[in-house]
């Protein structure tokens, strides 16, 4: 469910206070960068930091996420003047026509390790061939 | 929910949570969402997808008929002929359906949508063809990330080449953000993890709730040990529903410590399983087999189901590049006795998800007319057409076992984006590269040398391993010299 316009609000100037908070942490980061002489304090202070600051992203993001969920219909106006512009209508029709439908199993990577040693048996996927459409 | 198998004017179709659709220039993509199976990718005309952005679970079959007349111009008779085709192409391969009926208000589950508006706004237009299975997209479907090349056991089976690079040269976490938000940008939401064991890398589980957040699915695999707070934290930033984990066990007793290079790693790996599998998430587990721990497989199956592993897989032994050990591959007899023992306990625990596929793949002595056959079959290779795999420092390798330097670097995250890489001449050169370099090869005479990287791909990595040379045919070419035993 999305947020009601009151809890966006509510979550809209929170985003502002992290902003806020992300600009402290990165002089704060600057400072130490400068005070600090011994290189891996220096390291450490930045890792610190740095992990702080992601986490106020990751707090920004969800709540961009929470405030952008759109739980209304689409509006279609204007899908349906790009549609108009993409030549979409004139070949529908014989786009369906042409259609076929293949696929096939492919080594994705990763997948051995997965226990998958065996990639060239295993995905004989049949080709499908054509289907009959319209 | 239930499968798509007819059109009825008042059913509500959705897409099935499990599948994804996306623009591709000028056709519609569907894919499974999930990293491993998102290379079988099917493509259908734009219009297709534009019908398939109009399922949001709200409108029934009559009304988006109604939208398709006015968006394509169609008349309704077309129009409920197109909402047929797609119920076809749903339902034409078995256990690959991606259309359900849905119910509204019924407590169903979720389903996936895209945007109409959106759909038109990527697409570049009509195609009249379909995408050839083979060719490159737009963008990647799925990347495999690298955080580290570290790793906290030492197997003997590894297959990574387990080097570098230098700590000052591995991406910071926050260039690791910057590379899944462009992910994210790009709608590439399938991600497999490898390495080295990405929970060595410190500061992980920041990256996994961007991803999380992001939508992202990802697998998981490790031999960390993860403790209750940890599996309560992934629980927390909400990694169960969008996250495979898989514990790597290859046995019960301590033999096993010698093959992984661990003191009571089996131990470990079950502490792991427990406290994930209380939070709720999807456990599954992968066993390699060698002379050393086949007979405990038996033990080790009833024992990863007692635990609640969801899935688990018991394969053999196969060649390393970097430590291959010969004496770790099975003969013919273990490997019966595996299959048999592991096919029998799946049958008498009704475990559906436990697998067996212990098998010998041997190119050492090649029989020309299996190798024919197989030849016609192989898997097509994603890298460079679907995937590209992001090493520890940024550079970009179009697969996770092959050496991370030149010539298998196509591009560096360090410099560019992944668009920028993606759409590089030297990915194209990496795959489809001159028939110039193949000199003296099988490949500078073969006929089918241009379909061959056009379409399906040549398996770069075994023919370096093979041959230790990159440009030559791979070993299951029915073309090619006499390889090794792989497995």
């Amino acid at each position: 469910m999305g947020a009601t316009n009151q809890e966006k609000e509510v979550l809209l100037s929170r985003l502002v206070e992290i902003d806020d908070e992300i600009g402290n942490l990165e002089r704060e980061l600057d400072e130490a960068k400068t005070i600090e002489t011994n290189p891996a304090e220096k390291d450490k202070a930045h890792d610190v930091i740095e992990k702080e600051v992601l986490n106020k992203e990751n707090e920004k993001l969800r709540i961009q996420v929470l405030v952008g969920q759109e739980p209304a219909r689409e509006d279609l106006t204007k899908a349906r003047e790009l549609a108009g512009s993409k030549s979409l209508k004139t070949e529908s029709e014989a786009i369906l026509h042409n259609a076929k439908l293949t696929t096939r199993g492919g080594c994705g990577g990763g997948v051995c390790l997965t226990g998958c040693t065996t990639c060239y048996m295993c995905v004989k996927e049949q080709l499908v061939g054509n289907v009959p459409l319209l | 929910m239930l499968k798509a198998t007819e059109f009825r004017d008042n059913d509500v179709l959705v897409l099935s949570p499990e599948y994804r659709i996306r623009p591709n220039a000028y056709n519609c993509i569907i894919y499974p969402f999930d990293a491993e199976d998102a290379s079988s990718w099917r493509s259908m005309p734009a219009v297709g997808g534009v019908a398939l952005s109009l399922l949001d679970g709200r409108r029934t079959n009559h009304e988006v008929a109604r939208e398709l007349e006015s968006l394509l111009g169609l008349e309704n008779d077309k129009a409920k002929e197109l909402l047929l085709f797609l119920i076809s192409h749903s339902t034409s391969e078995a256990g690959k359906e991606y259309l359900c009926h849905y119910a509204p208000g019924n407590g169903q589950g979720s389903f996936s949508t895209y945007s109409t508006l959106k759909f038109l706004e990527k697409l570049k237009g009509n195609s009249l063809t379909d995408i050839p299975q083979g060719a490159k997209l737009e963008a990647p479907l799925t990347l495999i990330l690298m955080p580290t090349n570290n790793c906290d056991v030492s197997c003997r089976y590894c297959y990574a080449e387990k080097i570098g690079p230098l700590p000052n040269t591995m991406l910071s976490l926050s260039k690791w953000f910057e590379i899944i938000d462009e992910a994210a940008s790009l709608e590439i939401v399938a991600h497999t993890f490898s390495g080295g064991d990405p929970l060595a890398y410190p500061g992980i589980d920041l990256l996994f709730e961007r991803m999380i957040l992001h939508g992202m699915k990802f697998l998981l695999p490790t031999k960390s040990f993860i403790s209750q707070e940890r599996a309560s934290r992934f629980h927390d930033i909400g990694m169960k529903e969008l996250v495979t984990i898989q514990i790597s066990v290859d046995g019960t007793s301590r033999t096993i410590d010698e093959l992984v290079g661990c003191h009571d790693y089996a131990n470990r790996a079950f502490s792991s399983i427990k406290n994930l599998v209380e939070q709720g998430f999807n456990v599954r587990t992968n066993t390699v087999c060698t002379p050393l721990n086949y007979r405990e497989i038996p033990e080790l199956v009833h024992k990863l189901h007692d635990l609640g592993v969801r899935r688990s897989s018991i394969t053999n032994y196969a060649r390393s590049f970097y430590r291959h050990d010969e004496s770790l591959f099975l003969n013919e007899k273990q490997i019966r006795w595996v299959n048999e023992q592991v096919c029998q306990i799946g049958s008498d625990l009704k475990w559906d998800e436990l697998r067996a596929n212990a098998a010998i793949r041997d190119f050492s002595t090649p029989d020309r007319e299996e190798k024919t056959a197989n030849w016609k079959d192989r898997a097509y290779c994603s890298g460079g057409k679907s995937c590209m795999v992001i090493t520890p420092n940024g550079d970009i390798v179009l697969c996770e076992q092959v050496p991370q330097r030149t010539p298998f670097v196509v591009g560096s995250l360090r410099e560019q984006t992944i668009t920028e890489v993606w759409n590089s001449p030297e990915i194209d050169a990496f795959v489809h590269p001159p028939k110039e370099l193949f000199k003296g090869t099988e490949c500078e005479t073969c006929d089918e040398f241009d379909e061959c990287h056009a379409v399906y791909g040549r398996c770069f990595r075994d023919a370096f391993f093979t041959y230790r040379n990159l440009y030559t045919p791979s070993p299951n070419c029915p073309k090619a010299p006499p390889g090794f035993r792989m497995s």
